[in-house]
């Protein structure tokens, strides 16, 4: 679903990623969204998307529908992995390649994640 | 971060509304069958990625997070593998979650009956974190 990638490439950074988490929220959810009628953009306030996004949003999942010839919510299994594969690869494109320090400092982040303290511990 | 007073999804209970999607125990086997199955055809961490990604954006907007941490931000996100995204249950008192509380509008929840929030800016001082298995 190379149309995704071409389409993202004209909005901003922070609009496409934010589309493609929404995109990836609706496909999850397409049975109980088409069900209840929800609103899948719900989101604290702040982190509400732009307009922009919006539209992106639908125009990714407008592709991917029609792609199968088929709401969302009626992919099955196969085709279901298939869209959210596309919406991952999608992302990748977004990342500018990391320097080998920029590498090495999160390489170094991930070795040293640990679990949290428990509480009153 | 979203939350429900209820952790699993099959109680024999006609008030346990919560749907598989928004079940804290069912999340929490999800991510804990791809990490153990190396599941080719898991998603959930390919989508945690992006929100993570996303979260991070927003940081950066509100200014909490540099434009340097927002990179290393991004790169770690990619670069993780997927035993770094082990799920854990976050337990948050009743009590100490109502001020950073926001109910979410029926129509927007996965069930209209089912009782799901919003928490917002919660401190890591008043929720437990919990590993199951």
């Amino acid at each position: 679903m190379n149309e995704i990638i071409d389409i993202i490439r004209g909005y901003s950074v922070k609009d496409s990623i934010d589309a493609l988490y929404y995109a990836i929220r609706f496909i999850k959810q397409a049975d109980s969204i088409s069900k209840n009628d929800k609103d899948f953009f719900e989101d604290d306030e702040r982190s509400m998307p732009s307009q922009e996004a919006r539209k992106l949003t639908i125009r990714i999942i407008d592709i991917i529908e029609a792609k199968y010839g088929k709401n969302a919510a009626e992919l099955d299994d196969a085709e279901f992995i298939e869209a959210m594969k596309a919406l991952s690869a999608a992302r990748n494109t977004l990342e500018t390649p990391a320097s080998a320090a920029e590498e090495e400092a999160a390489r170094e982040a991930i070795n040293s994640m640990v679990i949290p303290e428990l509480k009153g511990n | 971060m979203w939350c429900t007073p209820y952790f699993s999804s099959d109680f024999n209970s006609p008030h346990y509304t919560v749907p598989p999607s928004s079940s804290p125990f069912e999340i929490y086997k999800q991510y804990q069958r791809e990490i153990r199955t190396g599941d080719q055809h898991g998603y959930k961490i390919e989508a945690n990625r992006t929100g993570i990604r996303k979260g991070a954006e927003k940081m950066r907007k509100w200014g909490k997070i540099s434009e340097s941490q927002l990179r290393e931000i991004s790169v770690i996100a990619k670069k993780a593998n997927n035993e770094q995204f082990r799920p854990l249950l976050c337990v948050i008192s009743r009590i100490e979650a109502v001020p950073y509380y926001k109910a979410v509008d029926i129509g927007d929840k996965a069930n209209p009956l089912s009782q799901e929030y919003i928490l917002n800016d919660l401190p890591q001082s008043v929720f437990d974190v919990v590993s199951i298995g």
